[in-house]
């Protein structure tokens, strides 16, 4: 028996926060994936979500015993491969993202309020940001961009980064303009949210109208066009503006409207 | 074009920010070619007032698509010219005086040198102060003109300055500019 969680890989993670930062999420609490939800006994992937689980689970987490672990390597390399089974089993039932991105968001509130530069919580957040994005792609073949989003995007505001790149790669093929209903829920999103920032529309520009995105080009100047990392945004809202088929705007038709100001 | 004009400035839109993005389509040559550039370099030059970032973006195309050149010296600055943006639009001339620093001994240049022996006295007096190198592309044309073109592009009216029924016969070949025009052609030592 090793100590899996408080001296390898979870060591920096403070328990009680945690468990009152879960607490105190209603919808986390109220929404949360839960093991007998999802598992059928007879499934044969029950092991492994068993496994996952306990190592999730809000009871669980911190407690952290696990045989065969040694060492914080062992015990990253276990992180990273149960929760690429869980990914991949997200592609048999979609809900499973949802916990995903709920340990996330505890996790990205947490180390938000930690001045620790690399901690177990980092690693775990970290590991759970790329294996679901390396997902992504597999998972857009077997489920509408629609789906996904409506799926992730009604977790806690901490995981709105996360979704905003989800959505960056499910939208990645510029020349599919994004669809009526993908545009409609991903601007409800953003006015339900509250957000200050349009970053989350760029995906969507391409399904819409002409007249919005000549509305918006500005907002997304203003906020984008200071920094390299913001020239990187308008750089790729641009590219979807013109590259889908058939283009909202033309090529001259955006750079004409770029120049023109009164 | 649809396009409606967008008052930016009175969204609270920042010029450099305007500018950095123009400039982030500009790197995309794959996506903004020269051919895209021509479209919109060719309707943005109708415009009234024309965009005070349109110099820029001719000279920064041009720099990245040598080949758009051509299409500046053939058509772009003769327009600038016969709208006389120098009394319209003065940060539009000064950004064609800078062009013309790097393009005026350009193979293409002849249509844009005609429009410049056709600007009146204190405009081609300055250019030939700014860019003294345009002296003497500007006496090879003028050694190339038979007697006839030599009164249309000098007295302005090849360049749209002036009109042949106009009152004034001279249209903008005043004293002090044939001064200028008879020194580029002594310069020559080709005498008209």
């Amino acid at each position: 028996m090793v100590l899996f969680s408080t001296h390898a890989v979870l060591s920096c993670i403070d328990r009680e926060q945690v468990k009152s930062l879960l607490m105190a999420q209603e919808k986390v609490s109220e929404n949360s994936v839960t093991f007998n939800s999802f598992v059928d006994s007879s499934n044969p992937f029950e092991n492994i979500l068993l496994t996952s689980f306990r190592l999730f689970d809000h009871g669980s987490l911190f407690e952290g015993s696990f045989e065969g672990l040694s060492n914080a390597s062992d015990a990253s390399a276990f992180l990273r491969q149960h929760i690429h089974l869980i990914c991949q089993l997200c592609l048999s039932c979609l809900q499973l993202i949802v916990f995903l991105f709920d340990v996330y968001g505890v996790l990205e509130r947490m180390i938000g309020s930690t001045t620790d530069e690399m901690t177990g919580g980092t690693l775990l957040r970290d590991l759970i940001y790329s294996e679901v994005l390396n997902i992504i792609p597999a998972m857009a073949r077997h489920f509408s961009p629609e789906a996904v989003f409506a799926c992730i995007s009604q977790r806690h505001p901490s995981t709105y980064p996360l979704v905003t790149e989800v959505l960056d790669h499910l939208t990645r093929d510029y020349s599919l303009p994004a669809s009526a209903e993908l545009v409609t829920l991903v601007q409800s999103f953003k006015q339900a949210s509250d957000a200050n920032s349009y970053r989350i529309l760029v995906p969507v520009l391409s399904g819409m109208s002409s007249e919005t995105i000549l509305q918006l080009v500005p907002k997304l100047i203003d906020e984008f066009g200071e920094s390299e990392g913001g020239l990187e945004v308008l750089r790729s809202a641009f590219h979807r503006v013109v590259e889908a088929r058939p283009p909202p705007l033309s090529r001259s038709t955006l750079l004409m409207a770029l120049h023109r100001y009164i | 074009m649809y396009l409606v004009r967008i008052d930016y400035e009175m969204l609270g839109l920042k010029r450099k920010s305007l500018l950095e993005a123009i400039s982030v389509c500009l790197g995309s040559k794959e996506i903004f070619n020269a051919e895209v550039l021509r479209e919109t370099l060719g309707e943005l030059v109708k415009d009234d007032p024309i965009p005070i970032p349109f110099m820029r973006t001719v000279i920064l195309a041009t720099q990245a698509m040598p080949e758009m050149k051509k299409y500046v010296l053939h058509e772009i600055v003769p327009k600038l010219i016969s709208r006389q943006v120098w009394d319209t639009a003065p940060k539009i001339w000064d950004g064609v005086v800078m062009f013309m620093k790097s393009s005026v001994s350009h193979r293409e240049a002849e249509p844009t040198l005609r429009g410049f022996l056709g600007l009146p006295y204190v405009q081609l007096h300055a250019i030939l102060k700014l860019v003294p190198a345009a002296a003497t592309p500007l006496a090879n044309v003028l050694s190339a003109l038979s007697r006839e073109e030599f009164d249309e592009v000098v007295k302005g009216y090849w360049a749209g300055l002036a009109n042949p029924s106009d009152d004034n016969k001279e249209g903008t070949a005043s004293a002090d500019k044939m001064k200028i025009i008879h020194g580029l052609m002594k310069q020559k030592g080709n005498q008209k």
